[in-house]
């Protein structure tokens, strides 16, 4: 056996040790435990709600992911990938069919931040948070998965460039342009009613 | 009043970003519980199997049952009034089960084009007034009438369809004189329904073909409980042996949610088989259901149905509803048949719904061209457009404009089965004046040739149906790529079939006992004969009876793997001279 043979058959058996397989309820539903807030939260910030249909669409994407689960070879971070290509295409199909990107009226910010972490949230902020929810929604399709990856998700550029296979330069760059939008359109005074 | 906002900076912005950490709601984990993976594994094993796979398997589940031996039913009748109890929570399968169950593993494959085959209306049908053309003879009342006629007696009914539910299929059985109406809970909760099945019969309920040794409808004897229903004695059992992933044996579980209720009033017995879709909320229990079964009536002038836009069984009754000139495609991926349509009250829409999962979605929609940023084909020499999505949710899509008309086809291919973009074009340019409608009553015998050609293979059949059987159905399957016909016998309760297949996936003869096989010569070749079969015992392990009457002779010829066999006994096929002669007789 050649050095580079010996190599390949290692990294072979190595992949194998690494390689998730979902044969039963109890492995499928230990992936679901680790990963449904992520699918949640990158769903709601790609659909932007409102909260049911997000639900509805993560409880889907796991069906799906059942469903052809015996198809799936990989890694963790490969079955996270796997399960956030389902729910991409699923958001987009969602959002084919109503042609555009409803953002929900009269959203509460107790359904946009973690509950627990609620009482932290001073009321500015929660206010700049209702505002930058929907700007969230102006951003093209591609761009907003780059934020939600980033923000809502919290991956790294690099991880970002390896999931969707672009440059890590490319990521940082458009998630510069997207801040930039998103402050430039920012409603500079905003008038509302206390009675 | 009060004016606020200061736009934040960058850094700013990004906190504000991080804050936003939204978290599903009680409900939606309340709902994850009872998840399809967590329910149990069949419901998900068996929506897994490939659909023309398992139709084969059940196919053979359910031609297993069509037998009965006196030892089985015995001991059946002595544990229950209707159910086969057992003594045991689990159930071997035969091994004949478990190897089909174990090869399954969700087959990737291309789907033939097979032209849309639309049947004339039987000579008993137009005899009934208002069911003289096929669309309506697929309407409830028409097959309500259809089987009232041929079976003799009155049907039980509903007294009033429930809202969201649909009326799927009826279909009956002349020699053991039973109907089975199924409907769907049109309320579609992630990707399943719930389903319904009124089952009714005359004479004894042990001759009900489905229930005899059959292990998936077995039920534990403690599980039974005796109810009564308007006065008359039944049973009721709630849960059902399912098959978790991966496993051989068959448990009972009472979180598959099904119910099931037997009774009978004189000479005639009733099945309630419910099976619903546990996503959803205030489904039906035991009180709800013998409620139900009380209420049923027999009809006697069924009133004139109303057309449901969501709900639409043809493509005339859309065109009626929606005023617009429709056209469907005359060639289909095999087995994705017309389902239903429906027309939208907002706009001139109709979306046409093939497929028992729905795969296949043609949008029809009135308006000015729509041009589109995707790659450009020619649809009829036009520019049209397609797009696609891959991976586990992976899509085709086709846009096309014609005759004031926009078009959208959307073909589902996450079940595992395919077709390319070409195929997409050639169903659309197939697109035409043709009156599609669902087909509830099974295949028609012209649909041989079709599968033929659309599977490139020359099968064999009788030049005319032997004497003493006539034609029941037929299927095929472009994985194994087999061809299906059965027959059922003129006389008593057999079934005779006939599997051709251009591929060896269906064929496992090492599962039968080598003391039941024997090498048998046919005209032109050698075959293998086998006779017995595997019987449920009261502890819930099957034997194989050398004594069951099952015959089976396996065979190639001309490149194609054949198998014949015969199902209880027959008058008229008794012995292996019989079957060797039967397939000699095949041109």
């Amino acid at each position: 056996m050649t050095e580079n043979s010996r190599l390949r058959s290692i990294k072979r058996r190595l992949w194998k040790e690494n390689e998730l397989t979902f044969p039963n309820a109890d492995s499928f539903t230990r992936l679901y435990e680790q990963t449904y807030l992520r699918i949640f939260r990158y769903v709601y910030g790609l659909s932007g709600g409102p909260l049911q249909e997000a639900e509805d669409l993560t409880a889907e994407t796991y069906e799906r992911a059942w469903k052809t689960r015996q198809r799936f070879r990989g890694d963790e971070q490969a079955a996270l990938s796997w399960l956030l290509r389902i729910a991409r295409n699923l958001a987009i199909d969602l959002s084919r069919r109503r042609n555009v990107r409803e953002v929900e009226d009269g959203f509460q910010i107790e359904l946009l931040v973690d509950p627990n972490s609620l009482p932290e949230i001073n009321l500015i902020t929660r206010e700049q948070i209702k505002i930058l929810w929907p700007l969230l929604g102006t951003l093209p399709e591609d761009i907003r998965e780059m934020i939600v990856l980033r923000y809502l998700l919290g991956w790294q550029i690099k991880q970002i460039a390896q999931y969707l296979q672009v440059s890590e330069n490319k990521v940082s760059v458009t998630i510069r342009r997207a801040l930039k939008r998103m402050q430039s359109d920012w409603p500079q005074s905003q008038e509302k009613d206390h009675d | 009043m009060t004016k606020q906002n200061i736009s934040p900076d960058e850094n700013e912005m990004e906190e504000l970003l991080g804050k936003i950490q939204p978290v599903p709601s009680e409900l939606f984990h309340q709902k994850m519980k009872q998840a399809v993976w967590r329910v149990d594994g069949v419901r998900a094993s068996v929506k897994n199997l490939s659909l023309k796979f398992a139709f084969a398997v059940i196919t053979i589940l359910l031609l297993s049952a069509l037998f009965v031996t006196p030892q089985g039913r015995a001991w059946a009748q002595e544990v229950a009034r209707f159910f086969t109890g057992i003594n045991s929570m689990r159930i071997e399968l035969p091994v004949e089960q478990q190897k089909q169950l174990n090869n399954e593993s969700l087959p990737s494959y291309d789907l033939p084009l097979v032209p849309v085959f639309i049947p004339t209306i039987s000579g008993e049908m137009v005899t009934i007034p208002g069911c003289e053309i096929p669309q309506r003879s697929q309407s409830y009342r028409c097959q309500v009438a259809l089987a009232e006629s041929k079976l003799g007696f009155d049907l039980k009914e509903l007294p009033e369809k429930p809202q969201e539910w649909e009326f799927q299929s009826l279909s009956f059985d002349l020699n053991s004189r039973y109907a089975v109406l199924t409907y769907k809970l049109n309320v579609m909760n992630g990707t399943s329904y719930s389903h319904f099945m009124l089952i009714q019969g005359a004479g004894n309920f042990s001759n009900f073909a489905w229930y005899r040794n059959n292990p998936w409808e077995a039920v534990p004897t403690d599980k039974v409980e005796q109810v009564s229903i308007g006065g008359h004695k039944g049973e009721y059992v709630k849960g059902s042996f399912s098959l978790k992933t991966g496993d051989i044996v068959l448990t009972w579980s009472e979180e598959t949610g099904r119910q099931r209720l037997i009774w009978s009033e004189g000479e005639y017995w009733y099945l309630i088989d419910f099976r619903p879709n546990l996503n959803m909320t205030g489904t039906m229990g035991k009180d709800q259901l013998i409620h139900l079964a009380e209420s049923l009536v027999i009809s006697l002038s069924a009133p004139a149905e109303s057309l449901d836009p969501t709900h639409l069984t043809s493509i005339s009754d859309a065109e009626q509803i929606s005023g617009l000139d429709l056209k469907a495609p005359a060639l289909l991926p095999m087995n994705i048949n017309f389902s239903y349509a429906r027309s939208f009250p907002d706009g001139k829409q109709v979306h046409l719904i093939y497929g028992d999962n729905e795969e296949l979605i043609i949008q029809e929609q009135e308006g000015k061209p729509i041009h589109y940023t995707f790659p450009v084909v020619k649809v009829n020499g036009e520019d049209a457009y397609f797009d696609t999505t891959e991976g586990s949710e992976a899509h085709l899509f086709l846009w096309w404009y014609k005759d004031g008309l926009n078009y959208k086809m959307d073909f589902n291919q996450s079940f595992g089965w395919h077709i390319d973009i070409k195929k997409m074009i050639t169903m659309a340019e197939s697109m035409q004046d043709i009156d599609d409608f669902r087909k509830k009553s099974g295949g028609y015998f012209e649909q041989v040739a079709l599968y033929e050609e659309a599977l490139g293979m020359n099968a064999k059949n009788f030049q005319q149906a032997p004497v003493g059987w006539v034609f029941a159905n037929v299927w095929a399957d472009s994985y194994t790529q087999c061809i299906d016909v059965i027959y059922t016998a003129t006389v008593g309760q057999n079934t005779l079939f006939i599997s051709q297949c251009k591929t060896d996936k269906r064929f496992d003869l090492s599962v039968f006992p080598a003391q039941s096989t024997e090498q048998v010569n046919l005209r032109n070749t050698k075959g293998q004969y086998t006779t017995g079969d595997f019987v449920m015992g009261t502890d819930g392990k099957e034997t194989w009876d050398p004594t069951a009457p099952r015959k089976q002779l396996y065979w190639q010829e001309d490149g194609l793997w054949i198998q014949m066999g015969v199902y209880g006994e027959s008058p008229v096929l008794q012995d292996k001279e019989d079957l060797i002669a039967y397939a000699e007789s095949l041109r």
